[in-house]
């Protein structure tokens, strides 16, 4: 099971915080920045799977910038959580064509409804790209009828 | 950037001046954010610090607030308003202020907006929030099956989800269930997801009905496979709990499996070439679920699991290398096809080589697995196995350890510990050395080739700082050093080889303890010191190389440094400071530098510390008693506190004798005026120290002994009267014996004056006494002793309290007065080590000989009743020789004059002549060794069959009572009786009084013929040897009783012996003493307690007392101490359950009742007993005596079982217990089973039968 998803870059600051396990609020940001603290100490040849606490390990993957670390228990298949941060990141990437750090950050609502439709429960539910950019496609579209993308704004 | 920047100023500025706003503007505003929005992004991603974050963050949630209370925003700036909360709540910050907009939003038309409160909702509100309610009541709303907005109900459902609590639940129940047969496959889905999170959240038995079940049943079978997949997950979670419910279904998960295996999912699916590889992986999850101990279920299986693998091997990636272990977990978790394993097995190759590290971590992982089932197809990956240890990967590492771990057994325990604690040094991670210590202990204990290598490598262990190590395993050294093996010279060996260990340790520690990183972990201090201190003297005198320096002393030099340093804490310092002690008493001498240490910690702040160095100074002063206190060897032994009473007898006497006033009992005091009162008011004389005794034994009782005992206690009081007042002379003495007198009789009936007369009456008594007159007259000086004497009983009892117990040992039950040895040593085996709980259970049982083993050959700790000449073998007797002679009596003797004056209670005894039986000597002495305190302790029944002669006995004995005034023919009676003893005395030599027939002293108390006797020896010296005889009437009904006859005989017959002075207690927690009758030739002092002898004890003659015990209370140890005022030692009257009388009238009295009612009691005790040399003979003696000993009724036998039971009535309880003897003839193992419904009462006979068992044993030998 799915415990927590976790972006953030590598200044260690949280970009998306998704929790299907309750974790008290006070209690969340020491934990994500011990986690992020441990992944950044990692080389890129060591596993890409830490132990942290009981019954908890957390399976972390870094693209460019930033830093996608999910929580699981310890009867997840760490691999299949490895791609499918992959598969999410893939999804993104259809969704805001070469998605970068700060598209992330523009779009956080769109960014956890995509998550939302991929996990639900701690359990994966929906893996198929076209399937989910189909839902959020229809979410997203304004009144006026066009979809709304803030994709223009390039900051970098 | 810039021009970007240009626009939204103008886009604010035609806001503020109210300009009409151009549409292609209007375009812009939604496809550009707001301004805000984009800065709070730019502010937060630029920012450097925490600082500036929360700056910005606090900032911000002040603009929202703002413009929260604005209510003519427009729907996307709403929207935006909450999005840019949702940073600030993912940035930590509390976002309350914005729930109620974000629920507002949930109503919005727009799915958009919609879908933005209901994240807002979901990711902001904490749990049990109140403004649940409300939000529930907005899903409800948009969860309308007939609604054509598909988006909305999805939306409600993602959102229920997550926001959903168990109260809730039964609301959408209905709804949900109805909406899994949606037309939009979106829908059914999120329905069947809606279902799972139910399932998570109420458990299976609340939700998982026939409905529920089938509606899942038929997702399961969806033709969208998003729906299916999720439905597998919900099944997934199912058949974690309860598979048993999914057994039909494996053929469809089976058939799922092959189909998307072979790719016949939607193109969509396809993710890296693998059809959905999740699904997959949930799919043979669930069938390892299903197929575990299922050997039906699994044969299915095989098959579409060994596909799945094989299609998965085809395209080697990430995704494929989780199906291939998902697939080998799922063959290792169902029944084990052994062939298919050692394929999947060949698989691991591919993942194993240097890939990269996730790979490898998985191929540890799938070993890890496949060494459950198959350990041998793990060998092949040997050396890949040891470069994955060897990585510098600390995740990599841990997964090897934990195969290393899972794969150790007794051939490669030895490298794997050791390199378990080459990891445990390594290691920063404080978990991860946590967890491997605990598991290399575990290891250990489980595996461990030889005591060496175990000593060896806790040791090491111990060691190494920081590993929190369980104290309780560390401990487990000490109990394996201590308790040994069977084998005398091995365990000799493994103590050496320990010390040597720890010695060799000392040079290299001394050095590297100069640096102040490398710290040795407290709890190896604490073994070490342990380790050294007791077995050092194993190792030769002189340390090589130190310039011929002790080694006790070599070692303290050490320990002092130790102490001198500053990060150990009180508890290992006060370890150090106890070992320290030890060492100094095996030394003999009292070092200068441990003078210095010890004086430095009078002073330490810690109270723990402070005691045991004011113990090393205090004990220090005197030498002699210092190897005394501190034996070697002597951890397993026993404290002997018989030996440290009498020292502290010897202080309190002389402390009183000196003016102090002596201890009283709590319980003694509050009772003390009301009775003192009566008895000042009666006295004329009275010593002053008597005043605060307790009054004559309690009354009630001694009348209640006097109706059941009428024939022997009346007679006897006045005579003991008529002895004193004889004595002109005595006034003193004559006084104290009248009030006693009185306030006896104050009870039995209120005429005073009628009891006194009776009591100066007796005037044949002293007639009898003319012979001994210049005797008494010179036994006058006894009375100023008396004082002091009487003294000594009272801090006896109390000082076993106060005594602070020398070893770390504390005293289990406090009640205990004297401590019986033998039941002290039991104890200890029971809770052996220092607090080693496990034991009582599991080790007590073979524990058992190796104690006594050890206990024979012990050093010191033997209980010093004996401490002259001859060792009392000749008390040990086998109990099958009948120690009552055929009767002869005799009619004529010499009547030596002194002593049939005396004798009163024995003149009316027919005589019998001594048989002392010449073969027990010779048999005895093999049993030398053993200790006398378990002499002491054994019983022997004796039947005395006397049953004509006893009938006399009693004529006689009514005769007494009727008249007084003593007839000629028993006044014979005494002077046989006395001659019958005398003459079985030769002058001049030593006797005992298993040597003597002592019958017809003693028979005269036994009221049935059935009566039985035990006689012991409980002290013997040049002068005096005393005896008791305990008389256990079994016919008397209703009566706890116990009656026993304290014998004394002057030794030697060539001297007298006077100013003896007895005191018994009356007064003791589990037995009530009454004197019931005492020799003529004692007096009782008013106190009830104190006896003094009037004249010199005469040589040849015996006096005797008579008390009767009833059992108050059940309890450990029950004896009586008793003082002998010219006996140095306090001796001790050792009463065992068995020496009281059992009711009989039990309620189990069949077999069904004896099976329900041992169900109902709790108190459970069991012995197994093995071993024995002969096969059954042994096993039916001791099975004899335990039936014997404690009078049980056997309810049901057969051949190999027994039921037994007893029941016992104390005046405030009744207790039974059920026994269960069964015997295994196989492997000859007899097993007592005790059930009882008072915890003491097993417990005490649990180690009665434990002694019964040693002694057998012992017998063995």
């Amino acid at each position: 099971m799915i415990k927590f998803f976790i972006l953030a870059n590598i200044q260690g600051k949280t970009r998306l915080s998704q929790y299907y396990e309750h974790i008290p609020f006070q209690d969340r940001p020491t934990m994500e920045s011990d986690i992020i603290r441990k992944c950044l100490s990692r080389t890129s040849l060591q596993c890409s799977f830490l132990e942290y606490k009981e019954d908890m390990k957390f399976v972390y993957r870094r693209y460019a910038s930033l830093f996608f670390i999910v929580g699981v228990d310890s009867t997840e298949n760490e691999l299949a959580i490895y791609e499918l941060i992959n598969n999410y990141v893939e999804i993104l990437d259809a969704t805001f064509e070469d998605v970068c750090e700060l598209d992330i950050m523009f779009n956080i609502d769109k960014a956890h409804f995509i998550l939302d439709e991929m996990i639900s429960n701690g359990n994966i539910v929906e893996i198929s790209k076209q399937q989910i950019l189909e839902v959020i496609n229809s979410i997203c579209k304004s009144a006026d009828g066009t979809t709304a993308s803030n994709q223009p704004i390039k900051l970098r | 950037m810039n021009s970007n920047f240009n626009l939204t100023n103008l886009l604010k500025l035609n806001e503020n001046s109210k300009l009409q706003i151009p549409s292609w503007i209007k375009v812009l505003q939604s496809k550009v954010l707001d301004l805000d929005f984009y800065e709070l992004v730019k502010n937060i991603s630029e920012s450097k610090s925490r600082e500036e974050e929360t700056r910005i963050v606090q900032n911000e949630i002040m603009k929202l607030k703002k413009a929260f209370s604005q209510h003519d925003q427009s729907k996307e700036k709403k929207r935006e308003c909450l999005i840019r909360m949702i940073y600030c709540h993912m940035l930590g910050f509390n976002v309350e202020f914005g729930h109620v907009n974000a629920l507002n939003m949930t109503q919005d038309s727009e799915i958009w907006n919609k879908r933005t409160g209901y994240l807002a909702l979901s990711l902001c509100l904490p749990d049990r929030h109140e403004l649940l309610i409300m939000v529930v009541n907005s899903i409800q709303k948009g969860l309308g099956y007939d609604k054509s907005n598909y988006l909305e109900v999805s939306s409600a459902l993602t959102a229920l989800c997550k926001l959903i609590d168990k109260e809730t639940i039964p609301a959408f129940l209905q709804k949900v269930l109805t909406l899994v047969q949606h037309p939009i496959p979106l829908v059914r889905k999120k329905a069947v997801t809606a279902l799972h999170r139910f399932y998570q959240l109420q458990g299976y038995d609340d939700i998982i009905d026939s409905q529920t079940e089938d509606k899942l049943r038929i997702a399961l079978c969806d033709k969208d496979p998003s729906v299916m997949a999720a439905s597998v997950s919900v099944f997934l979670d199912i058949s974690k709990t309860h598979s048993h419910t999914l057994k039909d279904l494996v053929p469809s998960f089976v058939g799922i499996l092959k189909q998307v295996s072979e790719g016949r999912l939607p193109v969509v699916y396809v993710y890296h070439h693998i059809h959905h590889p999740w699904l997959q992986i949930n799919l043979l999850k669930l069938l390892s679920n299903l197929g575990a101990q299922d050997q039906k279920s699994s044969e299915h299986m095989y098959q579409v699991v060994l596909l799945t693998m094989q299609q998965g091997i085809k395209v080697k990636n990430n995704v494929s290398f989780a199906i291939l272990y998902e697939a080998i977990k799922c063959l290792t978790s169902i029944h084990p096809n052994i062939p298919l394993i050692e394929t999947a097995a060949k698989y691991i190759h591919v993942l194993l080589p240097k890939l990269h590290n996730n790979l490898r971590y998985f191929g540890i992982k799938a070993l890890t697995s496949i060494v459950k089932v198959s350990p041998k197809s793990v060998a092949q990956f040997q050396m890949e196995v040891i470069e994955c240890l060897e990585s510098s990967d600390d995740t990599l590492k841990r997964k090897s350890l934990d195969l290393l771990y899972r794969m150790t057994n007794q051939n490669n325990i030895i490298p794997i510990c050791a390199k378990l604690i080459d990891h445990i040094r390594q290691t920063k991670d404080k978990s991860l050395r946590m967890e491997l210590v605990s598991r290399e202990m575990e290891l250990m204990e489980k595996y461990s080739p030889s005591d060496y290598w175990y000593i060896d490598t806790m040791v090491t262990l111990l060691s190494i700082p920081a590993t929190h190590m369980n104290q309780q395993s560390a401990f487990n050294l000490i109990r394996l050093l201590a308790e040994g093996n069977q084998d005398e010279t091995e365990d000799t060996k493994i103590k050496l080889h320990a010390v040597d260990n720890f010695m060799e340790k000392i040079p290299q520690l001394q050095q590297s303890s100069n640096n102040p990183l490398y710290l040795l972990p407290d709890l190896f201090i604490k073994i070490m010191t342990w380790v050294l201190s007791e077995y050092s003297y194993l190792l030769p005198s002189q340390v090589p190389d130190q310039g011929g320096l002790s080694t006790h002393e070599y070692i303290i030099n050490y320990f002092c440094d130790l102490l001198e340093k500053e990060h150990y804490n009180s508890d290992t310092k006060s370890w150090i400071l106890i070992a320290i002690t030890k060492l100094t008493s095996h030394l003999g001498k009292y070092l200068p530098q441990v003078s210095i240490i010890t004086n430095k910690y009078t002073q330490s702040r810690s109270v723990q510390c402070q005691q045991r160095a004011l113990e090393l100074q205090e004990i220090s002063r005197i030498p002699s008693l210092m190897t005394e206190i501190f034996p070697q060897d002597s951890y397993c032994e026993d404290l002997d506190l018989d030996s440290v009473f009498k020292k502290l007898d010897q202080f309190t006497s002389t402390a009183i004798s000196n003016g102090a006033k002596e201890y009283i009992p709590i319980h003694k005091r509050k009772s003390t005026p009301l009775i003192d009162l009566q008895s000042i008011q009666q006295l004329t004389i009275q010593p002053k120290e008597l005043n605060f005794e307790y009054p004559p034994p309690p009354s009630i009782f001694q009348q209640q002994s006097y109706q059941s005992t009428p024939t022997t206690s009346l007679p006897l009081v006045p005579i003991s009267t008529t002895t004193t007042t004889g004595n002109p002379q005595d006034d003193n003495n004559r006084q104290m014996v009248s009030i006693d007198q009185n306030t006896q009789a104050m009870v039995v009936s209120p005429k005073v004056e009628s009891i006194i007369p009776k009591s100066t009456k007796i005037a044949w008594t002293k007639k009898g006494f003319v012979g001994d007159k210049p005797n008494t007259v010179t036994q006058t000086p006894v009375i100023p002793n008396n004082n002091s004497n009487i003294s000594e009983q009272q801090p006896q009892s109390s000082s076993t309290t106060q005594q602070p117990t020398t070893q770390q040992t504390t005293t289990q039950q406090p009640q205990k007065k004297i401590v019986d040895p033998e039941k002290e040593k039991l104890a200890k085996q029971l809770f052996s080590g220092l607090g080693g709980e496990s034991v009582e259970t599991t080790n007590s049982s073979e524990t058992v000989p190796k104690k006594i083993k050890k206990h024979q050959t012990g050093v010191t700790t033997q209980p010093k009743v004996n401490t002259n000449e001859t060792p009392l073998n000749n008390q040990f007797k086998d109990p099958l020789i009948d120690l009552s002679p055929p009767l002869t009596s005799t009619t004529t003797t010499t009547p030596t004059s002194n002593s049939s004056q005396l004798l009163v209670e024995i003149e009316n005894t027919p005589t019998k002549t001594a048989i002392t039986s010449p073969t027990t000597k010779s048999n005895n002495s093999i049993l030398d060794d053993i200790d006398n305190n378990e002499i002491l302790s054994l019983s022997f029944n004796t039947n005395i069959t006397s049953s004509n002669i006893n009938k006399n006995i009693l004529d006689s004995d009514i005769n007494t009572v009727t008249s007084p005034i003593i007839s000629s023919p028993i006044r014979t009676a005494i002077s046989t009786s006395t001659s019958t003893l005398s003459s079985q005395i030769e002058p001049g030599q030593d006797f005992s009084i298993e040597n003597l027939n002592i019958s017809p002293v003693v028979s005269k108390y036994m009221s049935k013929d059935d009566d039985e006797v035990e006689y012991q020896q409980v002290f013997k010296d040049k002068s005096i040897v005393v005896g008791i005889a305990k008389i256990i009437s079994y016919l008397e009904p209703q009566n706890t009783k116990c009656k026993t006859t304290i014998l004394l005989i002057s030794n030697l017959q060539s001297t007298s012996i006077g100013n003896l002075k007895i005191t018994i207690p009356t007064n003791n927690d589990n037995l009530v003493i009454n004197i019931t009758d005492i020799d003529s030739i004692l007096s009782l002092d008013d106190n009830g307690t104190n006896l003094s002898l009037q004249s010199e004890l005469p040589a040849k003659l015996t006096i005797s007392v008579i008390l009767s015990v009833k059992l108050k209370k059940i309890g450990f140890n029950m004896s009586i101490p008793i003082t002998l005022s010219n006996v140095t030692n306090a001796l001790s009257i050792p009463y065992e359950v068995s020496d009281f009388h059992w009711d009989q009238d039990d309620e189990a009295n069949d077999l069904d009742s004896f099976n329900s009612i041992s169900s109902q009691y709790q108190f459970e005790r069991s012995i197994d007993i093995q071993s024995f040399h002969t096969v059954d003979s042994r096993n039916q003696l001791l099975f004899n005596r335990f039936i014997k000993g404690l009078h049980l009724k056997i309810i049901h036998s057969n051949e190999q079982e027994y039921y037994l039971v007893h029941t016992l009535s104390t005046s405030t309880n009744h207790y039974q217990c059920l026994y269960k003897f069964t015997h295994n003839n196989q492997d000859n193992t007899t097993t007592f089973l005790i059930k009882s419904n008072d915890k003491n009462l097993s417990d005490v006979l649990y180690r009665y039968a434990f002694k019964l068992y040693n002694l057998e044993q012992l017998k063995n030998k």
